[in-house]
C-alpha cells in the first residue's frame, strides 16, 4: 500500500495568527490513496489550522500544497471542493430545515433534481448506507447527520476525505461502526485523513499516524506496532500523570443542596424532553450525568439554572435549591431569592463570556451583587481580578482587554475563575471540556475536586465525556430519552461498557 | 356606497398596492437570502428621479423605466459592495444610503431643473394609456381587473416568477440555504457573495420599477419625496406575507387598500375624521400586522436576516 | 488605550476628508464652486457668534438623540425610531406647557419629565413588542416614526391650534415653559446645559452602574446575557424606555427652547434629527462624550448648509447626502482603523507590544 500514489502533499506549511501566534510551523504532511492517515495532537496543536489551510478556509503564510501531484492554491472551500477534497467538519455544514436530498443537491453541480436523486440512490447502494432521503436534517440524530455529511462528499465523487474529530459526537457502537467504515473506504481507494486526539481510535484505524505538537510536526509513524505510551509521549511531550480521584467519601449524612423530584418538562413542540426525573446532589458531592447529546440534558440544565425559560415548560415535579423551591424560576428570579448557583455552560468559550467586553467586565458577569447593587465597585473588582488572574494563571494583556482577543483556553479559565470563586453552594457544569487542551482539563479537574473537598460545594456535572466523569464523580446517573437512571455498578467502580450500554438505551 | 365608488376603491387599492408589492417582492427575495436593505427608500427616490428626468429628456417612458431600474440597481450594487464585500452592518449602511440618496436626489433635481422648476406631464413622456383592450370594456370586472397599466400584470408575473425561482430551482435552493445557514452554505461551496449580490441588485431594480410606476403611471408627476412611505410599508408587507411572493402581493394590496381609504373618506365626506388619521392609518395597520405575524409566523423569518457573514478565520 | 483613541480620531478624520472630497465633486456637478460652498458652510456655522449659536442649537437635539441611540445600540437594540420619539416628546412637552400653566420652577422640569415619559413610553411600545411578541424593533420603530409625525400635524392644525396665529401652530408657550436664551443676541438656549447634563448621566450609567454593565452584556451576546442572569425581556423594555426618554427630551428642547410652540407638520428642521442622531452616535463610537463631539460636528454641518441655502437655493435635504456618506463612513472606519493603529505603534511608539496571544500558544 505504501507504493500508492500521493493524494495530498503539503510542504513546509506555516501560519501565524495575529502578530505572533504560530499555529503551524513548517509542517510537512502527505496522504496516499488507499490509506487512513491519522493526524494526532492536543487541542491547539495546529491540526485544525492545517486542515483549514488544506480546505481553503484559511490561507497559509508559507508553504506549498500538491493534490494528485499538481500544485494548487485554494482561496476558498469551493476551490478545495473542485480540487477533489471533501471535509467532514466537527460542526456539520448542513442546512437543518432542508431535507437530506436537498442538502445533498446543494453540494452538487448537477442542476436537475431527478438526476441527483438517482445518483444518491446509487451511492447509498455502493457504500451500503441506509437513510431516509426525505427527512429534514434537523429531525435526524447526530450520527445520521454525520452520515449525510459524508454522503454529500461521496455523491460529489470526492476521493480525498478529511474527518475532523468525527467521533466526538458518537458513542460506543457508533464509533466502532464509523472506524470500520473509514477502513473500508480507504480500501475502496479513497485517501482518508482522520483527525483526533483520542489515542485508542487512532491506534485502531491509522495506517500512518502524524503527530503535531505546538504547531510543529514531531513524528510520522506507521500505525502497526507503535506503542500507546510512545504516542502519548510524542503528543504531550513530557511525562504525564492522569489525575485520579481520591478516597471514597461518605456523603449519606451530608445536606442535600439540590433536590429534583419527579420533574417532567415539555418543549415548545409539546413533546416531553424530561420525564419523571428525580435525583439529588449533596454537599461536597460531585454527581455526574452521562448522556449522548440530545437526550434532554439541555433542558435539564436550563431548567435548573433558569437560563432559557421560553423554550421549555414544566408539567410536573419540583426543584429545590438549598431548601427553597425554585421550580420554573428564571435565573434572575433565583437571584432575587438571595440564593445563588454557579454555572459553567456548554460552548463556554462562546456563551460563558461576552466577547466584545473587557476581562474585568466579564469577571462581573453573573456575580453582579458581589460588587454593588446600583453602582459597580470597580476598586473591589480590580483587586479581585488581580487575585483571580494570579490564582487561575490566566494570561491576559490587561484587565481592560477585550475577551475576543483571548484564546479559547484563557476564556474558559476566566469562566472557571469567576464561577469557582463565587463560592456558591451548587455548581452546575455542562460539557466543560470542549475546546480545552489536556493540561487545562487536568487543571480543571484538580480545581473541581478541591472545591468539593474544601468548600463542600455540591457539583452537578453533565457531560458525554466518560473519562472526565469517571475521574471526578462520586456517583453517576445516565440520561437517556429524557429519563435519568441512577447507575449502580456491579462492583463499586465505574464500568465503561455498562455506562455506554445505558447511554444508548440497552439495559 | 354606490357601485362606482366601490369600483374606484378597488382600482385605487390595486394601483396603490402595486408599488408596495414590487418593492416587497424584490426585498423579500433579498431577505430570503439574508440581506436586509433599508436602502430601498434610497433606491426608490433615485429611481423616481431617473425615471422622470429620462422620460423628460428622451420622451420615452419605456427607456426611462429601464434607466430607472439600472440606476437603482447600480445604487444597490454599491450597497452590496458595502455589506457583502466589506461586511459592514446592513442596518447602518441602509440608513446611510437612504440618507445619501435623498440628498443626492435633491442635488440632482437641482442640477436638472435649477430652482426646482420640475416639468409637468405635459412636457414629459409618461405612460398615457392603460388597460387591456376589449377586456377592459367589460363592466365592473373589466375596470377592476383589466383597466390597469401593464406594470400591474408585470408585477403579478414577477411574483410568480420569483416564487418559482425560490422554490423550484437549484438557485432558489441555494438562496434558501444561504438565508438559513450562511456558514454551512459557504462550506458546501456555495458562492454566498454572488447570491447576495444578485438578490440585492434584484431588490434595487424592482425598486426602480416601482418608482417608475409611481411617477410615470400613477401620479404622472414628480416631486421630491414622491416615493415616501412605500418602502416602509413594503417591509411590513414582507413580514405579513411570510417571505412568500404571492402572499407578499396580497399583503401589499392590503396596504394599498388602507391607503385608498383616505380617498373613500373624502368621497363620503367623513369630515369628522381628520386627514392625518388616514395618513397614519397604514402605519398603525403595519404595527398591528407585525404583531399578528410575529405570533403566528414569527419563526419563519430567514435566520440569517440582517446578519453579516464573516468567514471564521481563527485557529 | 491612548493609541486606540488616537487611531480612532485619525480614521474619523480620514473619513471626513474623503466625504468632503466626494461632496465637493457633487457640488461641482451642480455648478457650485465647492471651495466657495465650504467657505459659506464654515462661515455660516462658525463665522460669527450667531453662526456658533445656530450650530449649537442643532447640536443640542442631535446630542440627546445620539445618547438615545448610544444606549439602544450598546444593548444591541436597533432603535431607529428617534424621529418618532422626538415628536412624542415634543407633544408631551407641549401638553404640559399649554394646558398646565404654573410657576416656572415647577413648570419647566415638569415639561421635561413629561417629554421623557412620552418619548420613553413611545419607544417602550417597540421594546414591549420586541421583548414579549418578538416583533423586529427595526420595523416597529420605523413605522412608529410616522404615527407621531402625523399626530403632531393633527394636534397643531386641529384641537391644539391657535386660530389667532398667522402660521398654523399652537399658541406660544407661556414664559414659564420657555428655556431662556443664553444671551439676548443669540438663539442658543439653556437646553445646552440639559444636553451636557444628559451626557454626564449616560456616561455614569454606562460605565459605573450595574444596570449599564448588564446593558452592555445584553448587547454583546444574547445567549451570554441569558446565562448572566439578566431578565432579558424586562431589560429590553427598560432600555427602550430610557432610550426613548432621551429622544423625547430632544423634542422638548426644540419646542421649549427654539419654537415656543408645536408647529404644523414637520418642524422646519433641515433633516431628520432622529436619523442624524444615529450618525452622531456611530461617529462618537457609541460613547456619550464622543456623541457630544460628533453632534457638534453635525450641528456645524447643518447650520452651515442652512446658511448655504440662503445663498444658493438648494433644497434643505441636500445636505443629507453628506450625512449619509458620513454614516456609512463611520462604520467603514473599522476596516482600516486597526491598520492605522499598527502603523502608529511602529512609528510613534516604536514597540511591538505583546498581546496575550503572543505569550501563549493560542488555541
Amino acid at each position: 500500500m505504501s507504493t500508492s500514489a500521493l493524494a495530498i502533499e503539503m510542504r513546509q506549511i506555516r501560519k501565524v495568527y495575529g502578530r505572533d501566534v504560530v499555529a503551524n510551523d513548517g509542517i510537512d504532511f502527505d496522504v496516499r490513496f488507499g490509506e487512513v492517515h491519522c493526524l494526532l495532537g492536543e487541542n491547539g496543536a495546529g491540526k485544525s489550522t492545517l486542515m483549514k489551510i488544506l480546505f481553503g478556509l484559511v490561507q497559509a503564510d508559507e508553504g506549498e500544497i500538491f493534490i494528485n501531484g499538481n500544485p494548487v492554491k485554494f482561496l476558498s472551500p469551493s476551490d478545495a471542493i473542485n480540487g477533489g477534497i471533501g471535509m467532514v467538519h466537527q460542526q456539520f455544514k448542513l442546512v437543518p430545515s432542508l431535507t437530506v436530498l436537498e442538502n445533498i443537491a446543494l453540494g452538487l453541480n448537477e442542476k436537475k433534481l431527478g438526476k441527483i436523486e438517482s445518483e444518491f440512490g446509487r451511492v447509498c447502494l455502493e457504500y451500503d448506507v441506509d437513510i431516509d432521503k426525505n427527512k429534514k436534517v434537523k429531525d435526524l440524530p447526530a450520527h445520521e447527520q454525520q452520515l449525510v455529511e459524508i454522503l454529500k462528499l461521496l455523491c460529489l465523487g470526492q476521493k480525498i476525505l478529511i474527518f475532523d474529530e468525527p467521533t466526538s459526537i458518537l458513542v460506543g457502537e457508533q464509533i466502532q461502526q464509523l472506524l470500520k467504515r473509514l477502513k473500508e473506504w480507504a480500501k475502496m481507494g479513497h485517501a482518508v485523513v482522520f483527525i483526533s486526539h483520542k489515542m485508542n481510535e487512532v491506534l485502531e484505524v491509522g495506517d500512518r499516524i502524524s503527530v503535531l505538537r505546538n504547531g510543529k510536526k514531531v513524528a510520522c509513524v506507521e500505525g502497526d506496532g507503535i506503542e500507546r505510551d510512545k504516542l502519548i509521549e510524542l503528543m504531550v511531550g513530557e511525562d504525564f500523570k492522569e489525575y485520579k480521584r481520591g478516597e471514597e467519601k461518605d456523603l449519606s449524612s451530608a445536606e442535600k443542596i439540590l433536590q429534583v423530584d419527579n420533574l417532567s418538562v415539555k418543549n415548545q413542540e409539546n413533546k416531553f424532553v424530561l420525564e419523571d426525573v428525580s435525583f439529588s446532589v449533596r454537599e461536597g458531592e460531585i454527581f455526574g450525568i452521562a448522556g449522548i447529546q440530545g437526550n434532554g440534558q439541555d433542558a435539564l440544565v436550563e431548567v435548573i439554572t433558569g437560563t432559557n425559560p421560553e423554550s421549555i415548560r414544566i408539567t410536573d415535579g419540583k426543584i429545590e435549591l438549598e431548601g427553597i423551591n425554585i421550580t420554573g424560576f428564571t435565573s434572575s428570579k433565583i437571584e432575587s431569592k438571595k440564593i445563588d448557583l454557579g454555572y459553567i455552560p456548554p460552548k463556554a468559550k462562546d456563551i460563558g463570556v461576552a466577547t466584545t467586553l473587557s476581562v474585568k467586565e466579564n469577571l462581573l458577569l453573573r456575580g453582579w451583587s458581589q460588587y454593588g447593587n446600583v453602582f459597580v465597585n470597580w476598586r473591589k473588582l480590580y483587586k479581585r481580578a488581580d487575585e483571580l488572574i494570579e490564582k487561575y494563571n490566566i494570561s491576559v494583556p490587561s484587565k481592560e482587554a477585550n475577551v475576543s482577543t483571548l484564546s479559547g483556553g484563557n476564556r474558559i479559565k476566566i469562566i472557571l475563575a469567576r464561577e469557582l470563586s463565587r463560592q456558591t453552594k451548587l455548581l452546575v457544569i455542562f460539557d466543560p471540556c470542549t475546546g480545552l487542551d489536556v493540561k487545562s482539563i487536568e487543571f480543571f479537574k484538580k480545581n473541581l475536586l478541591e472545591l468539593a473537598k474544601n468548600n463542600n460545594t455540591a457539583i452537578l456535572l453533565v457531560s458525554n465525556d466518560l473519562d472526565l466523569l469517571f475521574d471526578v464523580c462520586d456517583s453517576l446517573g445516565v440520561i437517556f430519552r429524557g429519563k435519568v437512571l441512577p447507575y449502580q455498578s456491579s462492583d463499586g467502580s465505574f464500568k465503561m461498557d455498562e455506562i455506554t450500554n445505558m447511554m444508548t438505551g440497552g439495559e | 356606497m354606490d357601485l362606482n365608488l366601490f369600483i374606484s376603491l378597488l382600482v385605487r387599492t390595486i394601483s396603490l398596492g402595486t408599488p408596495i408589492a414590487l418593492v416587497g417582492l424584490g426585498e423579500g427575495f433579498s431577505q430570503k437570502a439574508g440581506p436586509l436593505n433599508l436602502g430601498i427608500i434610497g433606491y426608490l427616490s433615485l429611481g423616481a428621479y431617473v425615471s422622470w428626468v429620462m422620460a423628460y429628456r428622451l420622451q420615452n417612458p419605456w427607456i426611462a423605466t429601464i434607466m430607472a431600474m439600472l440606476a437603482a440597481g447600480l445604487l444597490a450594487a454599491f450597497v452590496a459592495f458595502l455589506v457583502v464585500t466589506l461586511n459592514l452592518s446592513q442596518i447602518v449602511v441602509g440608513v446611510g444610503v437612504a440618507f445619501f440618496a435623498e440628498g443626492l436626489v435633491c442635488l440632482l433635481t437641482f442640477i436638472a431643473w435649477p430652482n426646482y422648476l420640475i416639468p409637468t406631464s405635459f412636457n414629459v413622456g409618461v405612460f398615457r394609456t392603460a388597460g387591456i383592450p376589449i377586456l377592459r370594456e367589460i363592466p365592473f370586472i373589466g375596470e377592476v381587473l383589466f383597466g390597469h397599466h401593464l406594470f400591474v400584470y408585470l408585477m403579478v408575473g414577477i411574483a410568480f416568477l420569483l416564487h418559482y425561482i425560490v422554490n423550484k430551482t437549484k438557485f432558489g435552493l441555494k438562496l434558501r440555504a444561504v438565508g438559513e445557514s450562511t456558514a454551512a452554505s459557504d462550506a458546501m461551496g456555495i458562492n454566498v457573495a454572488r447570491i447576495r449580490y444578485i438578490v440585492i441588485i434584484v431588490s434595487g431594480m424592482l425598486c426602480g420599477l416601482a418608482a417608475s410606476y409611481m411617477t410615470l403611471v400613477r401620479a404622472r408627476a414628480y416631486v421630491l419625496g414622491i416615493t415616501g412611505g412605500v418602502g416602509f410599508l413594503a417591509l411590513a408587507a414582507i413580514v405579513l406575507g411570510a417571505w412568500k411572493s404571492p402572499r407578499i402581493v396580497l399583503a401589499a394590496l392590503l396596504f394599498g387598500f388602507v391607503r385608498s381609504l383616505h380617498f373613500l373618506g373624502q368621497a363620503q365626506r367623513w369630515i369628522n375624521i381628520p386627514s392625518e388619521v388616514w395618513q397614519m392609518l397604514p402605519y398603525i395597520v403595519a404595527i398591528i400586522v407585525l404583531m399578528i405575524s410575529s405570533i403566528r409566523i414569527g419563526a419563519e423569518a430567514p435566520p440569517e436576516l440582517a446578519r453579516t457573514y464573516i468567514r471564521e478565520d481563527e485557529a | 488605550m491612548g493609541r486606540k483613541l488616537l487611531s480612532e480620531l485619525i480614521s474619523t478624520l480620514i473619513i471626513i476628508i474623503i466625504v468632503m472630497i466626494a461632496a465637493s465633486l457633487l457640488f461641482m456637478l451642480a455648478g457650485i464652486n465647492p471651495i466657495e460652498a465650504i467657505r459659506l458652510i464654515i462661515y455660516g456655522a462658525l463665522g460669527r457668534t450667531r453662526g456658533i449659536s445656530e450650530s449649537l442649537i442643532r447640536a443640542i437635539p442631535i446630542t440627546l438623540i445620539g445618547l438615545s441611540v448610544t444606549i439602544a445600540f450598546r444593548a444591541g437594540l436597533w432603535n431607529v425610531g428617534g424621529q418618532g420619539q422626538f415628536y412624542a416628546g415634543a407633544i408631551g412637552a407641549s401638553f404640559i406647557a399649554l394646558f398646565f400653566p404654573m410657576t416656572r420652577i415647577i413648570h419647566l422640569p415638569l415639561l421635561f419629565i413629561a417629554a421623557f415619559i412620552t418619548g420613553g413610553i413611545y419607544a417602550g411600545i417597540a421594546g414591549f413588542l420586541r421583548a414579549y411578541m418578538r416583533v423586529n424593533e427595526i420595523l416597529s420603530t420605523l413605522m412608529l416614526n410616522f404615527i407621531t409625525l402625523w399626530l403632531t400635524q393633527y394636534l397643531a392644525t386641529g384641537p391644539w391650534s391657535d386660530p389667532g396665529r398667522i402660521i398654523v401652530a399652537t399658541a406660544f408657550f407661556p414664559d414659564s415653559a420657555r428655556l431662556n436664551r443664553l444671551h439676548d443676541t443669540v438663539r442658543v438656549h439653556q437646553g445646552l446645559y440639559l444636553a451636557l447634563l444628559c451626557v454626564g448621566i449616560v456616561f455614569v450609567i454606562l460605565n459605573y452602574t450595574v444596570y449599564g454593565q448588564k446593558l452592555k452584556v445584553l448587547g454583546a451576546n444574547l445567549t451570554a446575557a441569558k446565562y448572566a442572569k439578566i431578565n432579558i425581556k424586562k431589560k429590553i423594555v427598560t432600555i427602550f424606555l430610557l432610550s426613548g426618554g432621551f429622544a423625547g427630551l430632544a423634542g422638548a428642547v426644540e419646542v421649549s427652547g427654539v419654537y415656543y410652540c408645536l408647529r404644523n407638520g414637520a418642524f422646519p428642521i433641515e433633516a431628520g434629527y432622529g436619523f442624524i442622531g444615529i450618525g452622531a452616535a456611530l461617529m462618537g463610537m457609541l460613547t456619550p462624550v464622543g456623541t457630544l463631539i460628533s453632534a457638534v460636528f453635525f450641528g456645524i454641518l447643518i447650520a452651515g448648509s442652512s446658511y448655504l441655502k440662503t445663498v444658493v437655493d438648494l433644497h434643505g435635504h441636500t445636505v443629507n447626502f453628506i450625512i449619509g456618506l458620513l454614516i456609512i463612513g463611520m462604520v467603514a472606519r473599522h476596516l482600516f482603523r486597526p491598520k492605522i493603529q499598527k502603523f502608529l505603534d511602529k512609528v510613534l511608539f516604536g514597540k511591538k507590544e505583546l498581546t496575550e496571544r503572543g505569550t501563549s500558544s493560542g488555541s
